[in-house]
């Protein structure tokens, strides 16, 4: 429909913890790195980069979690990120 | 009694810490399952997990088979709702261990703590490695907080960002 965009409901469904953390990720990453990868490694960490979920992507990288871990800390895409909230 | 559920993420996160045995202070014991013990391979991972089983202060859950259905409930319970990211059976059993003892889940998941927060038939404590070092410094085992958390980001590169609110 011209002149109207779209709502996109995804971003809905995203809280303010996972747009921080994702842009931490994106910021810190070694791109030059990751783009070296083996296709499945590469698009399995550009994949935690972009959604945060640890499991989805180990599972995509078809490796075990702590190996996984170790492409991810080599990328220097950081792993664990904790968004503080204060009151 | 303060008892704690572990799952694999935490442990791989908290081993790297040199303060780790906060946790020792903090907790009487632990419960682990065995899906934990065969997802840890690094070296220094499995030293941290053989030490706390052999000081007795990590045990094997022994009911595992009673919690399946929670278990079951949980994964498909965060299968099925996109705020919540899948759970994989570690993080299912340690929260079903939260919820069937009444122990602390120990978690960096957010697939967990969003389930927790959004379901209240899941309802149990959980706290991550923040939570821990806030309660240590609470307790006084931690005299300098902020400094605590700059050094645990240094020891295991996790990063602690303040929100910016929106």
């Amino acid at each position: 429909m011209r002149g109207r965009r779209a709502i996109d409901f995804r971003k809905l469904l995203e809280d303010e913890e996972s747009v921080v953390e994702r842009e931490i990720r994106r910021r810190e990453a070694d791109w030059s790195f990751i783009n070296s990868l083996n296709p499945r490694l590469m698009w399995a960490v550009k994949l935690f980069i972009e959604k945060g979920d640890l499991r989805l992507a180990q599972h995509m990288s078809g490796l075990d979690l702590e190996d996984f871990i170790e492409v991810l800390r080599s990328a220097r895409v950081p792993v664990f990120i904790t968004v503080i909230k204060e009151p | 009694m303060m008892i704690c559920s572990i799952d694999t993420c935490f442990l791989i996160d908290w081993s790297k810490y040199s303060g780790r045995d906060l946790l020792k202070r903090l907790f009487d014991y632990g419960f682990v399952v065995d899906e934990v013990l065969e997802e840890v391979k690094s070296e220094n991972t499995l030293a941290y997990l053989s030490s706390l089983l052999a000081e007795g202060f990590l045990v094997i859950y022994p009911f595992k088979r009673e919690i399946e259905p929670i278990v079951r409930a949980v994964v498909d319970t965060s299968a099925r709702d996109p705020r919540v990211r899948t759970l994989d059976p570690p993080e299912a059993y340690a929260l079903a261990i939260g919820i069937r003892e009444g122990a602390v889940v120990l978690t960096e998941n957010r697939g967990v703590m969003n389930i927790v927060r959004l379901y209240p038939e899941f309802s149990a404590t959980v706290w991550r490695s923040y939570e821990i070092l806030r309660r240590g410094y609470e307790l006084t085992f931690i005299s300098n907080f902020e400094e605590e958390l700059r050094r645990y980001e240094r020891e295991t590169g996790h990063r602690f960002q303040k929100a910016i609110g929106r």
